[in-house]
């Protein structure tokens, strides 16, 4: 599974549901850098994670 | 005692002046206010000093052991602390403009804990805002120099703790470590730093980055001062949700193991050595050859998915930090530096399906760990892929290319999701006469094999007796 790219008309509509202004001049700074973490991101889906599930260890388990 | 004698020297050498009343913690803390004074101005270590608590804090200590009242090695003994733990009527501002007024109505539990093994609050080092980077974005408060070469930068987020302890104004601090930001200022500076077992030391009133990450940890000049500091700061605390009850173990005891007899993976993944400069390299390969000359077994090894596991470590920093901030950056957005403000403001844009994603590439390192430790009782990796860089720089050249500047802690993270005991230490200068510097890492709680395999390389090595001439 991978995450779609995102385009900036997209970005911008998210950004108002998260409280944004869209109109504001610093989401053109911010745009590239969720672009990258979405792009980045989509190695995660291609992980091999088949089997291991979220809960990642006993608090106080030895390795 | 001359004053720049007692501003070289070692924790563990300076209890035994103090316990020996060669010195006294008045001596100590003049000494250390006179350096600070003199150096100061050029290394913007500090967010506040303190100097007549400190006073009035040596004067209380000596009086304890004039008295016969004597705690142990931190008694007398001044600490720089990070400005995210809070301090009692001191403000603490996480190097942040937000949090610039926030004066605590208590102490942090460690620094509770130093202050009843007789240790004393110095002042409070300056750091990345809000510990989030391993660059110096700070908007409020500037960024230190590095000690050894004044127009590089210390690393961070700790930067603060690295540049005060190698400058000799204090001899020991605290910094936090979510993704290096213990190992890699004391890597850039020439210091032994401990990024503990998570949950081994209390984070009660340290301001968070990522719960599930952050450490608190020491920078000190030794692995044997980094010892003294872990039997004062360990120990369960109900007041932290991620607290272990494992029990108490003597890490100064621990200093008596040797190599003999230790299996050692040295780590081969093309994720370190693709982007770690070649006389890092060299540095790290005659630290092995070393450590095999002492009695270790060092085998070459693979980890394998690097990549996944810091990109795992990034995606969880993000969403945590988002989670803590939600409301502060809602409000005042303008009041972040607009690095770390851009850094937040991307959790609001991540995909719920990859928080959880990292948290199954968390578990699966998990078992991948649990393997190698099967085999080896410590793993070993240089610290930072390159010394320390120019300050204000983007990148560092690489022979196949430019790494950005926010790769210093691309070795260190890879050890924090897991929550693994790490510690850093000097291995070499460059030619430009920069700290160089490995890490050991250990499974969960090996704490004092950790420390103790560090302490037995500098009983052969002199990289950590260095002191930089400012």
């Amino acid at each position: 599974m991978s995450q779609p790219t995102l385009d900036k008309k997209t970005f911008l509509i998210l950004a108002r549901q998260a409280g944004f202004n869209p109109t504001d001049p610093h989401l053109d700074e911010l745009f590239p850098e969720v672009q990258l973490m979405l792009e980045r991101m989509e190695m995660l889906f291609d992980s091999p994670v088949d089997g291991f599930e979220p809960g990642y260890r006993s608090p106080e388990s030895e390795v | 005692m001359a004053d720049t004698l007692l501003t070289t020297m070692t924790v563990a050498d300076l209890a035994k002046c103090i316990k020996a009343k060669d010195v006294s913690p008045v001596d100590v803390v003049e000494a250390f206010i006179k350096q600070t004074t003199a150096t100061e101005p050029l290394l913007n270590a500090w967010i506040t000093l303190i100097p007549d608590q400190a006073r009035a804090a040596a004067k209380q200590a000596e009086a304890e052991i004039a008295a016969g009242n004597y705690k142990g090695p931190l008694h007398g003994i001044p600490v720089g602390l990070k400005d995210l733990f809070w301090t009692k009527g001191v403000r603490t501002t996480s190097g942040s403009a937000i949090t610039k007024d926030f004066v605590p109505s208590e102490d942090a539990t460690v620094v509770a804990k130093l202050q009843d093994a007789g240790a004393y609050a110095f002042g409070k080092t300056n750091m990345v805002e809000y510990a989030y980077g391993g660059s110096e974005h700070n908007a409020i408060y500037g960024a230190p120099k590095n000690p050894w070469k004044l127009d590089h930068v210390t690393g961070g987020s700790s930067s603060g703790s690295g540049a005060a302890v190698a400058a000799g104004q204090v001899p020991i601090a605290l910094g936090s470590d979510t993704a290096g930001s213990v190992r890699a200022p004391a890597a850039l500076c020439g210091l032994t730093g401990l990024k503990p077992t998570y949950g081994l030391v209390s984070r009660f009133g340290v301001s968070p980055l990522s719960w599930s990450m952050d450490h608190v940890g020491p920078l000190a000049h030794t692995a044997e001062d980094v010892a003294i500091a872990m039997n004062a700061m360990v120990g369960y605390d109900a007041k932290d949700p991620g607290s272990i009850n494992h029990g108490l173990e003597d890490y100064v005891e621990a200093l008596r193991n040797d190599f003999k007899g230790l299996r050692i993976g040295v780590l081969q993944d093309d994720f370190i050595w693709d982007v770690t400069l070649p006389e890092v390299k060299t540095a790290f390969d005659d630290a092995i050859t070393l450590i095999s000359g002492l009695g270790a077994a060092t085998e070459p090894v693979y980890i394998g998915n690097l990549e996944r596991l810091a990109l795992a470590q990034v995606t969880i920093t993000t969403a945590e930090a988002n989670t803590y901030h939600h409301e502060m950056i809602q409000r005042a957005p303008e009041l972040y530096h607009p690095v770390v403000r851009r850094r937040i403001e991307a959790g609001f844009f991540m995909p719920v399906a990859a928080y959880v994603q990292a948290q199954r590439v968390r578990a699966l390192f998990e078992e991948r760990y649990a393997s190698l430790f099967a085999t080896f009782d410590l793993l070993v990796a240089p610290t930072t892929p390159a010394p320390a860089l120019e300050a204000n720089g983007q990148s560092v050249r690489l022979p196949n290319g430019e790494m950005p500047s926010r790769e210093t802690v691309r070795l260190t993270r890879i050890f924090n999701p897991n929550g693994l005991p790490a510690i850093t230490m000097p291995t070499g200068f460059s030619k430009q006469g920069l700290p160089m510097a490995a890490q050991f890492i250990g499974k969960r709680f090996s704490d004092g094999l950790v420390i103790g395999a560090a302490h037995a390389y500098q009983q052969a090595t002199d990289w950590h007796m260095r002191r930089p001439s400012i």
